[in-house]
């Protein structure tokens, strides 16, 4: 009788806790589902740049942290993207690159909790035949969004992370031209001046140029008057792809700025910095780029040259009525003493 | 008679010596420069493989020969600043590193010799008129580049017979950069991260008397320490907000370009606005998509669009993204209009 008990009791506490067990596997497998709230995510490094070996598999970690309130079911994929003639990007995020069949992922789907940081191992079995640069995008997205309900929008937020993959072979070729120099006008009253600094790779690898403007007087002057850097943001051109860089001169007397409001909106600030009137820019310079680009063996030099003028004419103006009136005040001075001196003059006589 | 004869003696002799003080003042600068000036050399150059401020660098000198004479040594005079080692780190090598087109190898050319202030004398072989003669200096304790960035450091080549006596000279110009290879830091990992506050926009009611905006608009934030700034694109699932049960669309007002709705005709769009709390970046919302006035937007439809990208870093870079439609009287009434906006992120290149 009391085995009996004991059997019945053990069975409603077995089918107790498996009903327990059920829900909670039932309500996290709907989380699982329907991700819903706000989506933010922090993804490191970015981009992601290598070069890899032909016939060679390499994994490097893609760090993916949830900085959102909410577990997130995510998913990761390889999408294409391509730079079009006007230099703009122009991404895809539903392609698959042709790549993607030699790119693995440790987890192509995977949980991170609030707070939490996924480490994912991405695998580039780079084939034997590959060709000499690669380009495509890891779009990591929730696996399954919230279904729309009633009226409004659904927003689907998703994170891309550019790859750029130069391959290490023969017949690689690293090289660049410089397709264009600018300056943004001819004339100026006052900096800054913004030079276009236009390259194309015309080369089978992405490449990274740098350099300087020099700013100088003649052409061929030892030392410039400033010196600027050429892509001080790191950027990589894509091989048969054209990139502006931009520099700008900006440090002179008077320099008109940049100024953005709390709510985006941009306007123009004049500043005068006094630790520059020794040098204010005046005259015709000479602009030259030397940007360079290492093909493997040593840097290799592209000179480019543009000319312009700085007439600060407002202040040249004021400068003038400035020395007229000085020059007036003068004159009247002296013109009044010799008044007085021939007054004294004719009174003596 | 005596005395004018003596007078045109001496007005001969003055008219003589003036004549020979004439001729010899004009045959002098030519004969001093025949002297004390060698002839050009027909080509020259000297390459160095690193072009960076104070680094060391291996290089290349080459010379074609124009005055037929019997070469013991050639000297190279580097341009001012470069730090150049002893005789001994002079060491040469005449592998075709990429040579100018017709260059071959120097013939006899050896370690330096003698290194005094920015000359440094190599031992040469007899050359050949005509020929194109190249040798590197193949160890980087031999130079290293000036400390200061110049588009224009000269220097000059002379061959010399044993005597010595120049043959031939030419001069040089080379330059230095700041800057020539990217130093990858591995101490602060590139980040980006993107949070959007929330996955729905509920609109609410419609009414042909107004233009309803999102009544909490929601927002895109982007931080990143990407030099290169960042990117946000966007697309809709249904180009516009579509009814089910109604089978009606209220169509993305003209995708692609921007626009401001009116109540009363029918339209549909999406206005950005931004703010930023740090970052070296500019933020720029892409023209279609412009949002400071009220109803004001682009249409999306379902390719991606950029809505708005930076040009550098970003601390809490904010887009307000306001979906905005306005109905007409005929629109066909249902509680169910949706779609479904796509929104990526990215760090770029």
């Amino acid at each position: 009788m009391v085995n009996r008990k004991i059997r019945v009791l053990a069975v409603i506490a077995t089918v107790g806790l498996a009903s327990i067990a059920g829900l909670i596997a039932i309500s996290k497998s709907v989380s699982a589902a329907d991700n819903t709230g706000d989506f933010s995510l922090q993804i490191s490094p970015s981009p992601l740049v290598l070069t890899l070996k032909p016939g060679q598999a390499t994994s490097v970690e893609l760090k993916v942290r949830n900085t959102g309130s909410q577990t997130e079911d995510l998913k990761v994929s390889p999408r294409s993207f391509k730079i079009d003639d006007k230099e703009s990007l122009v991404f895809d995020d539903v392609q698959t690159p042709e790549e993607a069949k030699w790119i693995t992922f440790g987890s192509p789907t995977f949980t991170v909790a609030p707070g939490e940081v996924m480490t994912e191992k991405v695998t580039f079995a780079v084939p034997k035949d590959a060709g000499f640069s690669y380009s495509f995008a890891l779009v990591i997205n929730r696996q399954k969004n919230a279904p729309s309900t009633g009226s409004g929008r659904q927003l689907k937020g998703s994170v891309a992370l550019f790859t750029l993959i130069n391959i290490d072979r023969p017949g690689a070729v690293r090289k660049l031209d410089l397709s264009q120099f600018t300056s943004d006008q001819s004339i100026y009253e006052y900096l800054p001046v913004k030079f276009d600094v236009k390259f194309k790779n015309t080369g089978n690898t992405i490449i990274q140029p740098s350099g300087n403007v020099f700013i100088q007087r003649g052409s061929n002057d030892a030392t410039p008057i400033s010196t600027l850097p050429v892509n001080k943001a790191n950027g990589y051109i894509l091989p048969g792809v054209t990139r502006t860089l931009k520099s700008e001169w900006s440090d002179g007397f008077q320099v008109a700025h940049t100024v953005m409001a709390v709510d985006g909106t941009t306007k123009q600030e004049l500043s005068w910095n006094w630790n520059n009137l020794s040098r204010i820019p005046i005259g015709r310079y000479t602009a030259k780029v030397v940007a360079i680009y290492n093909d493997g063996q040593r840097d290799v030099p592209i000179v480019g040259e543009v000319s312009f003028w700085v007439i600060p004419w407002k202040l040249l103006l004021g400068l003038l009525v400035v020395m007229v009136l000085v020059g007036a005040g003068l004159w009247t001075f002296i013109r009044s003493i010799l008044h007085m001196k021939k007054k004294h003059m004719h009174f003596r006589s | 008679m005596q005395h004018l004869r003596s007078g045109l003696r001496n007005i001969k002799t003055t008219r003589l010596a003036a004549a020979a003080f004439l001729v010899f003042s004009l045959v002098l600068p030519i004969l001093s420069h025949s002297l004390a000036y060698a002839a050009d050399l027909t080509q020259s150059s000297v390459r160095f493989d690193r072009m960076q401020t104070s680094t060391a660098t291996t290089g290349t000198i080459c010379a074609k020969p124009a005055t037929v004479a019997t070469e013991a040594d050639v000297q190279v005079v580097f341009p001012t600043g470069y730090t150049l080692g002893t005789a001994a780190n002079f060491t040469v090598n005449t592998t075709n590193l990429a040579w100018p087109t017709g260059g071959t190898a120097w013939p006899s050319i050896a370690t330096a010799t003698n290194v005094t202030s920015q000359t440094v004398t190599f031992p040469s072989g007899d050359l050949t008129v005509g020929t194109l003669y190249c040798f590197n200096w193949a160890n980087t304790a031999a130079v290293s580049i000036k400390s200061s960035a110049s588009s224009s450091n000269t220097g000059t080549i002379t061959t010399r017979t044993s005597v010595p006596a120049n043959i031939d000279t030419a001069s040089y110009s080379t330059a230095s950069v700041t800057s020539d290879q990217i130093a990858v830091s591995a101490t602060v990992p590139s980040t980006f991260s993107f949070a959007l506050s929330a996955s729905t926009d509920a609109l609410g009611t419609l009414a042909t008397g107004s233009v309803v905006t999102s009544p909490t608009p929601r927002t895109a934030t982007v931080s990143t320490n990407a030099k290169n700034g960042w990117m946000v694109w966007a697309k809709d699932a249904n180009t516009g907000l579509n009814s089910t049960s109604a089978s009606s669309t209220l169509a993305s007002t003209t995708p692609g370009t921007n626009s401001t709705l009116v109540a009363g005709t029918v339209g549909y769009n999406t206005g950005i606005t931004t703010t930023q709390a740090g970052g070296s970046g500019s933020i720029t919302v892409a023209a279609p998509f412009v949002g400071t006035a009220t109803g004001q937007g682009g249409g999306l439809d379902t390719s991606l669009r950029a809505l708005a990208s930076s040009n550098g870093t970003a601390d809490t870079a904010v887009m307000t993204i306001k979906n905005n439609v306005a109905i007409s009287v005929t629109s066909a009434a249902a509680s169910d209009y949706a779609d479904t906006l796509t929104i990526i992120g990215a760090g770029l290149f």
